[in-house]
């Protein structure tokens, strides 16, 4: 018994609410779409650069699990956790944030399982994507998730200023309850980037290719007595190491990423070169971060 | 002569059956016909090949062939699910038929499989096929025919909603609670339109109306002999015919005597099993190249275990099976599966350990019908 992973899904959808925004859960059943803007499969770069208004621009990617295991939990995080992220993240002491929101799924039950924003820097902004995201409530019975197509598609297909201008490395957060999937297989690639041609990546590479630019993070949500279990959280932690968290209370998302952030950023903007007294090292010790967000 | 092949499980599942129905399917698939003649929605066959690797549930594994899949008045079909996994295989054109009287499995089935599970940890999947085999021999029905005619299907959930709430009434507080949670956003609408949009995939037919189309007819068995209602051990059991008992019954009442038949026992060179229940007591192994390992730990069959085979069981299930079709003409075959994961094994001290002589015995070396190799032919 292998275990019937459609009729879970099936079953689950037919018992949770997944429907957001004016989707009915009707819709959900029978156009299965994700929005067109959404779609990574023509997407060569999604770039976030410096402009007059924010001259030192700092890439966050934001990329959220959004299977039916989730249950409701992206539901409430996309209306109302993630709105306060760019908020958050200014208040916390980061000036010029620039959040890109990924929807992820699994690339062997879902017809969506990766969805990409733009890089934002205002809430309203950000939101139109949070917004738009298809929240397909699939996933399979399979115990795992395409997370490794967030850092696929950061690796590849993401162009940085921070990085590319001033060394300072972005952020990377993935977001869910379960074990990644060992590997990407060529297939994936192509069929869900602007790749033609493609290479089966394993996650450890693929990882290991994202944190040249990126600080790499996952955010292991226990919203359920399930999703405790050792075998929920799989290997993150021989991959990530100290950046795996654990996060009991979903709720506090936002606040947990902007206090990473800032507490890594903080410390690499001093080890740089960069000393002309911007957000980058002014010095944030004293400043319980709780208390901002 | 048409040819039937009987794929059956000497184990507790798992053992390949979706493997060598895709490979007997690959041998002429255009005339050849898959049928589902026990267990329901609820299966896991597993069928990978140089594109894909997919876990059937609710369609035959000849589906990447172009083989359709008939079912069989004793399996049950969810058409939420049918509609979820046929969009997901579209490009492959999945066809189903179903005989009229196949039954049909609803929320509160599942529901009520679930809170009866919670309770008592039987390694049931959770997916409510027992508790539709039960409702039906209550001669509470729903079957395949219905599907079409929306009215029909708004009166048959009502019968079988009022049929579960009486049985749950009778059993206490606990149980009732958790019905009522697995219930609690259901929505009956949407389960309604699955009836109805499931049509571009299934046709309801006789199999007469079939059986002339077809040459070869592949019966894709569930489960395993050691599952079995009668001969699995109770309460671990399935509520279904996982022996030929089925297909034999089905090739004789469609086929009389025309007919040639090969029946192909599946196990895995180890044993295994995924679930509560017994398994016999040998030792554990260590696997190698395991990680394509389609089961997987899961909330209401628990743990999946392995440990070595033990000959004795595999020649229990044998003689299960040989009292549905002793008295019948049969080549037999063996079907060992997983031989790259267990170097250690050896097949030459392995078969004289079985009292049964195959016709061939046949092995994988991996999780695709390539990775088969015919390890002994006995042409006489």
């Amino acid at each position: 018994m292998g275990g019937g992973r459609f009729s879970y899904e099936a079953y689950t959808r037919l018992s949770t609410s997944k429907g957001y925004a004016k989707k009915s859960r009707s819709e959900i059943f029978t156009s299965r779409n994700i929005d067109k803007e959404m779609d990574p499969s023509d997407v060569a770069f999604r770039e976030s650069r410096d402009s007059e208004e924010h001259p030192e621009s700092l890439s966050i990617i934001v990329g959220l699990d959004v299977t039916g295991s989730m249950g409701g939990v992206p539901e409430i995080i996309v209306k109302e956790t993630l709105p306060v992220l760019i908020g958050s993240l200014m208040e916390a002491g980061i000036e010029h944030p620039q959040v890109l929101f990924l929807g992820i799924g699994d690339f062997v039950y879902d017809s969506a399982p990766l969805q990409v924003g733009q890089f934002e820097s205002s809430a309203e902004l950000l939101d139109r994507w949070l917004t738009k995201v298809y929240l397909e409530g699939g996933g399979g019975g399979n115990n795992q998730e395409g997370y490794n197509l967030a850092h696929l598609f950061a690796a590849r297909h993401t162009a940085i200023d921070c990085w590319e201008k001033r060394k300072q490395k972005g952020f990377l957060f993935t977001i869910g309850d379960e074990p990644v999937f060992p590997e990407i297989p060529a297939d994936i690639i192509k069929r869900y980037t602007s790749e033609k041609e493609a290479h089966t990546v394993t996650t450890k590479e693929i990882i290991a290719e994202a944190q040249e630019k990126y600080n790499v993070f996952h955010l292991h949500l226990e919203h359920s007595e399930y999703s405790k279990s050792d075998v929920r959280k799989g290997n993150w932690k021989e991959l990530l190491g100290e950046n795996f968290i654990e996060l009991p209370d979903f709720r506090t998302v936002a606040k947990k990423i902007a206090e990473v952030v800032i507490q890594h950023h903080k410390g690499s903007g001093a080890s740089s070169t960069n000393t002309n007294g911007t957000a980058t090292d002014r010095n944030l010790d004293d400043i319980e971060i709780e208390d901002m967000l | 002569m048409p040819q039937c092949s009987i794929v059956i499980d000497l184990g507790f599942g798992d053992c390949g059956k979706g493997l060598t129905t895709d490979y007997l399917a690959s041998q002429n698939p255009s005339s050849s016909l898959v049928i589902r003649f026990s267990g329901g929605h609820q299966v896991g066959h597993t069928v990978t090949t140089d594109d894909i690797s997919h876990t059937f549930s609710n369609f035959g594994s000849g589906t990447f062939r172009g083989v359709p899949t008939f079912y069989t008045e004793h399996t049950t079909i969810f058409p939420p699910a049918i509609l979820l996994e046929g969009k997901y295989l579209e490009k492959y054109q999945p066809r189903l038929f179903f005989h009229p009287h196949a039954m049909v499995t609803t929320a509160y089935d599942i529901a009520y499989n679930r809170a009866i599970e919670k309770q008592n940890q039987h390694g049931s999947c959770g997916l409510g096929f027992g508790a539709t085999i039960e409702r039906n021999r209550e001669e509470v029905y729903f079957f395949a025919q219905d599907l079409a005619f929306e009215w029909v299907v708004k009166e048959r959930l009502t019968s079988i909603k009022n049929y579960y709430q009486k049985l749950v009434d009778a059993l206490g507080d606990q149980v009732q609670k958790l019905y009522k949670n697995e219930l609690e956003t259901y929505h009956e609408d949407d389960y309604v339109q699955c009836c109805q949009v499931i049509e571009e995939f299934y046709t309801v037919k006789s199999f007469e109306e079939l059986q002339n189309s077809f040459d070869h007819f592949i019966f894709e068995g569930s489960q395993g002999i050691m599952l079995d209602t009668r001969h699995g051990f109770h309460p671990h059991t399935t509520w279904s015919n996982t022996t030929s008992k089925n297909a034999i019954e089905f090739i004789n009442h469609y086929f009389g005597n025309t007919h040639k038949l090969d029946l192909y026992y599946v196990t895995r060179c180890y044993q295994t099993r995924h679930g509560n229940g017994p398994m016999s007591n040998t030792q554990e192994v260590q696997l190698q190249n395991h990680e394509q390992e389609a089961n997987v730990t899961n909330e209401f069959q628990g743990e999946f275990r392995t440990t070595t085979l033990d000959p004795q069981l595999l020649n229990y299930a044998l003689t299960c099976d040989k009292h549905y079709h002793g008295h019948l003409s049969v080549s037999k075959h063996l079907m060992i599966t997983c031989l790259d994961q267990l170097p250690d094994f050896s097949i030459n001290a392995f078969l004289p350990t079985i009292n049964e002589s195959f016709q061939s015995v046949l092995g994988s070396y991996g999780p695709g019908a390539k990775t088969i190799q015919v390890i002994q032919n006995d042409k006489s």
